[in-house]
């Protein structure tokens, strides 16, 4: 089963914007409840599995809606590290990476495995029920940790004793069954862990079968720093410990304390099975508590006109007159946008109304754009302008059009809900493609933009070397000579790394489409990323269109064509994309005999409560058919953690590992992290295995994440911000 | 730790605003411009050493009347530094009271209704808006109180709008001190609560003209109570 063990995790652009957790989740579940602003969630420990629990059993409390988890845990030659996302407020899901060392057989010296649990709050802790959870541990692997549990945790205050006391029991199957059985309750026979079975699809077959066993445990918080734990486990450690001789087991028995280092830090030290010492680090986040507390330095308040009645002659119309007041008051207004972080494309007046067009770089909220560019039409433009209409364009894609009465931005700043009721008598709707008769920002085009900087380009799950790296300098270049055109480029040369010494060969049934990333990386120190031309306009006010040429991505070049239906105020869009490519060399810029034609419609789809889902169906690089389901929980802070899976006409037996493509994306905003408005972010894919099948173009502007920053959903979604 | 600098940078923004070249308006070499540079100094020293008390400026008249327009000093509980703000507009609306917007040395903004807190910009886990109308009926010194309807920036993106109940009571007369100057007040107590979460503010507000002179306010979970002096209208 390991014999190709790679994987890219390949930095998306926006564009990509596949997603989230297990994408079975029927969205009825999905409905999450905002958490009240007060509430400090309980936030429980993790076991050596990355799940909260004790120390290698789970318990039954669930993680606060939203929280991000990575474990690592070690102990008696056996390395974990898991991410653990909980997706919902009830549910969760995990994925591992587990280095089992002096593992000696099937040709591993050290057997490295990769995993998914999902875990589900059945029931909520009151005053006299426990928490229930149900959980399916490595649910869709080989099957080495494959094991289920039902388990109840019951948290206790006692005055007479500091700090609480949780007891937690449970009955695990599989592995959480394999020692101090009482029989099978749901009978069945489960087979044993088969090392080298493609793995990769979900066992249901298996769960909940064979011998059951009783596991517990409690868990003393002495304070806010300290806790002790003990646990009796049902774990024999059949591969480990039984067949093979990775630990001697002594004892059903475990023990140990934790710290409490920060607020998301905590490590413990363990004593397990009688015989091994273990460490566990734990780090919590949640992409709604921001690392830096952000803020937008404000701008002044709404400028306010005299009053009609006391000053008519201010409201005159006769600057109108004047040829030359559109142009004259767009470079007035200019300044003021800039000062703001916008940069004005157009501005179109008329005696009592304006349309302002312009360009956000700095604001991952468009909200807060929107609210900037209608003060500064405030303060510049003549009283008599009474209707502002505000277009958010995103390279020559005109999102929406916000229409603000002035009145109204004058009379709401410090209502008690200042932004409820601006958004109340604001107007969101289609935005033309273009704004004829407007003055027109000459200075914008030809555009130019570079940047210089370092790179780190991952390789994660080789069995050798689990994380491989290179390292070097990347340099952008992006020109735009016409509005919507753009010649990009992308040059990386690397300075160190390791990516290419792994001396595992493709062994795909398929054409080699992805697989051959180790010959890539042999390739060349510098390389040609991408160069492309592409050009991008709106046929019409719900439409969006591109077609890009050149090399689109390291492994392929060719021609790429989209259109996007996707209405400001719709939470479905619609999507088609062709693509010719050629397989490029793994050096230089010639190409390799390999070329397809590749497409997918697709359909996105934003649902209540931040998730959001998107299928492509279509026809993949290797030349399968089939789709892609992905579901993303989005957080109004630019968050997004998502999950996909592919399943197309390719066996799982020439797909090879993993038997169909899944996977994990992330995308954190840097401004999370500064708490200074921006709109860069960092993303990355990690596979548990990357292989031939269900494998997609990776095409540089795709048209959906550039469209629906600026459509209603994510206006309303962030709209309390329009004030900032 | 980040709290900390965000409060840092509030109060320090004094150095801040001196590069910015923006909106210095007619503040710029006043003598608690220059006051607030001494603020800045205690910042770093705090900074380097932990535990040593923060330095205030004691305001006295002569600084006053040489610093040209209204003077609003704040202390934030959070950090106990001393900051000094200026009007930067001022508002009137369809609901009672006149908005003032005050700017710190560092261009945040707390926007105040007949002196009570609506609003805070650029302070991060901001009150985005505020209803004032309950309290201000309580300052005519015969109680009163309901419901305050005040919305809080989450942090992650969003608002709550966070309906706290309200009840004030007037503790009466009381003569306070401001720089040189004995004032007349009536102080009122404002009890809000909304599930486990409640704040106290207090107000004194003067007995002839009405207007707020002090106060200590909640400014929303993140960044805690305030204490507002005005030292010069």
């Amino acid at each position: 089963m390991q014999q190709v063990a790679k994987q890219r995790s390949s930095a998306f652009f926006g564009a990509c914007l596949l997603a989230t957790s297990i994408s079975a989740v029927p969205v009825a579940i999905l409905a999450g409840s905002k958490q009240d602003i007060f509430e400090v969630p309980n936030r429980p420990t993790l076991n050596f599995y990355g799940s909260p629990g004790l120390i290698d059993v789970p318990t039954a409390e669930v993680l606060p809606d939203g929280q991000f988890t990575i474990g690592v845990s070690s102990f008696g030659g056996v390395t974990r590290s898991t991410l653990t996302f909980q997706a919902t407020p009830r549910l969760s899901a995990s994925f591992r990476y587990v280095g089992i060392q002096n593992w000696n057989s099937g040709g591993f010296e050290t057997y490295r495995d990769r995993s998914f649990d999902v875990r589900y709050l059945l029931k909520k802790e009151g005053h006299i029920w426990p928490a229930i959870t149900v959980g399916l541990q490595d649910f869709a692997g080989t099957g080495i940790y494959a094991g289920e549990y039902v388990v109840a945790t019951k948290t206790f205050d006692s005055p007479s004793i500091p700090g609480s006391i949780k007891v937690t029991g449970g009955l695990g199957w599989g592995r959480l069954g394999s020692s101090g059985a009482i029989g099978s309750p749901f009978g069945g026979n489960r087979p044993r862990f088969q090392q080298g079975s493609t793995g990769g699809k979900p066992s249901y077959d298996q769960w909940f079968r064979g011998q059951a066993s009783p596991f517990g445990g409690v868990e003393w918080q002495i304070n806010d720093r300290w806790g002790v734990k003990a646990e009796y486990s049902s774990d024999a450690y059949v591969e480990e410990a039984v067949n093979r001789t990775v630990f001697t087991r002594k004892s059903r028995f475990n023990f140990g304390a934790e710290y409490q280092y920060s607020d998301r830090i905590r490590v413990g030290a363990y004593y397990l099975y009688g015989s091994k010492i273990g460490v566990n680090l734990q780090i919590q986040l949640n992409p709604n508590r921001p690392a830096a507390i952000s803020t937008v330095k404000p701008t002044g308040p709404v400028a306010q006109r005299p009053r009609r009645t006391s000053q008519p002659d201010a409201y005159s119309t006769e600057w109108s007159a004047n040829a030359n007041a559109p142009a004259v008051l767009r470079d007035k207004l200019k300044p003021v946008l800039a000062a703001s972080g916008l940069t004005l494309e157009a501005l179109q007046v008329s005696p009592a109304e304006a349309e302002l067009r312009y360009r956000n770089d700095r604001y991952q909220a468009s909200a807060v754009a929107i609210g900037r560019a209608a003060r500064a039409m405030a303060k510049v433009l003549p009283a008599s302008v009474e209707t502002f209409r505000i277009v958010t364009v995103e390279n020559n894609l005109a999102q929406s059009a916000v229409t603000v009465r002035r009145s109204d931005l004058e009379a709401l700043e410090y209502d008690p809900q200042a932004a409820d009721a601006l958004l109340a008598v604001s107007g969101i709707g289609a935005a033309p493609p273009t704004l004829p008769g407007a003055a027109v920002n000459p200075d914008i085009y030809p555009d130019f933009a570079w940047t210089l900087g370092p790179y780190v380009s991952p390789s994660y799950f080789d069995p050798d070397e689990p994380v491989r790296a290179d390292a070097g300098i990347k340099l952008d270049l992006n020109y735009r000579p016409a509005p919507g055109w753009q010649i990009g480029g992308s040059i990386k040369h690397r300075l160190a790394g390791n990516v290419g010494d792994s001396v595992r060969v493709s062994n795909s049934r398929l054409a080699r489409v992805r697989t051959n990333s180790v010959l890539y990386a042999q390739g060349s120190d510098t390389v040609l990323n991408n160069l492309y031309v592409s050009k991008q306009w709106k046929p019409g006010n719900d439409l969006y269109a591109r077609v890009t040429a050149g090399y689109l991505e390291r492994m392929f070049g060719g021609v790429s064509g989209e259109a996007l239906w996707k209405p400001v105020g719709s939470r479905l869009a619609l999507g088609v994309e062709a693509n010719y490519v050629k397989q490029r060399d793994f050096s230089g810029l010639g190409f390799q005999s390999y070329s397809i034609a590749t497409g997918h419609a697709s359909a996105y789809y934003e649902f209540k409560g931040g998730y959001h889902g998107q299928v492509d169906v279509g026809r993949y690089l290797a030349g399968d058919l089939g789709a892609t389901v992905t579901l993303t929980r989005e957080f109004a802070n630019g968050w997004r953690v998502g999950g996909f899976f592919t399943l197309t006409d390719v066996s799982a037996a020439d797909f090879g590992e993993g038997s169909f493509d899944k996977g994990i994306n992330l995308t954190i905003p840097v401004s999370w992290f500064l708490g200074t408005p921006g709109k860069r972010t960092v993303s990355t894919t990690i596979r548990p295995i990357q292989r031939d099948g269900g494998a997609r173009l990776e095409v540089p502007g795709r048209l959906y994440e550039q469209v629906r920053s600026g459509h209603l959903n994510a206006l309303e979604n962030q709209w309390s911000r329009v004030w900032e | 730790m980040t709290r900390l600098s965000i409060s840092l940078i509030l109060i320090s923004g004094l150095a801040l605003a001196g590069c910015s070249g923006g909106d210095k308006r007619s503040q710029t070499g006043s003598p608690l411009l220059q006051a607030g540079t001494a603020v800045l100094g205690a910042v770093k020293s705090r900074r380097a050493g932990k535990g040593a008390v923060p330095t205030r400026v004691i305001v006295t008249r002569k600084l006053l009347d040489e610093t040209p327009g209204e003077v609003m000093q704040v202390i934030p509980d959070k950090t106990g530094l001393q900051d000094f703000m200026f009007i930067a507009g001022r508002r009137s609306d369809s609901y009672p009271g006149t908005v003032e917007v005050w700017r710190s040395s560092d261009g945040a903004h707390l926007i105040l209704r007949n002196g009570v807190l609506i609003a805070t910009k650029g302070l991060g886990g901001d009150m985005r808006s505020a209803d004032a109308r309950a309290a201000i009926a309580g300052f005519d010194g015969r109680g009163g109180g309901g419901e305050r309807l005040i919305t809080l920036d989450r942090q992650d993106g969003s608002a709550q709008a966070v309906p706290f109940a309200c009840d004030m009571t007037q503790l009466g007369r009381e003569t306070i001190q401001i720089v040189d100057q004995r004032v007349s007040t009536y102080r009122v107590r404002e009890d809000c609560s909304y599930r486990d979460t409640s704040f106290t503010n207090e107000y004194w507000v003067e007995t002839s003209g009405g207007r707020m002179r002090k106060s200590r306010q909640w400014a929303g979970p993140i960044f805690g109570y305030v204490a507002f002096e005005r030292l010069k209208n």
